[in-house]
């Protein structure tokens, strides 16, 4: 997937939402035309929206300090902290 | 150490923000430490469960490393990196559980606590796994997660912070929701 297809897949996502739910198929089928591509991947982010729900908050519920106090980071969880934080850039938007 | 809300702080938070590696790499080891002493204060109070959220540390940190600090860009800043590192400790304490599992080496906890208390170290891993992959491909998706999940803001403070309509970050949120979701729908069904 090109960047430019996720653009294209970002902007249909949420063109899609915007619409009541029985005239998605039909603005897909417009604006899609011949690009079945995109149009599944599009359909299949939506139904993963339906049924996404709470997964995360689910998958962090039981996340507690308990572990906190467990954990020291080594040298090497430093090194990738910085790399990691160091790609956070405000200036996205 | 820090007797309230530290200007050395809000320095190093410009620095960072303005470019300066090397104040990154000084603010690590100083959040990193006040994360980890007020978790152990909180183990040591009166608590019935002995536990707090890791979103409430962050914030409990936030208010008494950065609190009087109003500029949004430095709040947003530290908590990317704590969300960050609450994601690494997760990660490891969970990663450190699963060979427990297998075997190959006892954990140090509390029983009353790992029965309760920890995530499911697998579903917990996954998620974190196709995090990282999402951030192969839209960086931006990946820190707002980041930020709400391990950081603990809200959507509106996010957005706040970010400086973007919360609209805009709903969407982001929804899509990088849908699409983490399904890909771990897709492994599971590998």
């Amino acid at each position: 997937m090109t960047p430019r297809q996720w653009d294209r897949i970002q902007e249909l996502f949420n063109l899609a939402l915007e619409q009541p739910e029985s005239e998605r198929a039909a603005l897909l089928e417009r604006v899609c035309g011949e690009d079945h591509r995109i149009r599944r991947e599009v359909e299949s982010l939506l139904s993963a929206n339906e049924r996404a729900g709470d997964f995360i908050e689910e998958s962090l519920r039981q996340a507690t300090i308990s572990q906190m106090e467990l954990g020291k980071l080594s040298e090497a969880d430093m090194s990738r902290l910085f790399v990691s934080a160091s790609n956070f850039v405000w200036s996205k938007y | 150490m820090h007797p309230g809300p530290d200007l050395n702080i809000t320095r190093l938070l410009e620095n960072w923000r303005n470019g300066d590696e090397q104040a990154l790499s000084e603010l690590i080891p100083l959040v990193y430490a006040e994360l980890r002493t007020v978790a152990s204060r909180h183990m040591r109070r009166e608590n019935p469960n002995h536990t707090l959220q890791t979103t409430a540390l962050v914030h409990e940190v936030y208010l008494k490393m950065v609190g009087a600090d109003v500029s949004l860009q430095n709040r947003v800043h530290f908590f990317a990196v704590a969300a960050k590192m609450i994601r690494r400790v997760l990660v490891d304490h969970a990663r450190a559980r699963l060979r427990g599992k297998r075997g190959s080496g006892a954990i140090h906890t509390s029983l009353d606590h790992a029965a309760v208390v920890t995530p499911e170290p697998a579903g917990f891993l996954e998620v974190n796994e196709a995090l990282t992959k999402l951030a192969e491909f839209d960086s931006r998706k990946s820190e707002i997660i980041e930020l709400l999940f391990f950081g603990g803001l809200t959507q509106e403070e996010a957005a706040q912070a970010l400086d973007i309509p919360l609209r805009t970050l709903e969407r982001e949120v929804k899509l990088a929701k849908a699409w983490l979701y399904r890909e771990l729908q897709q492994k599971e069904g590998s």
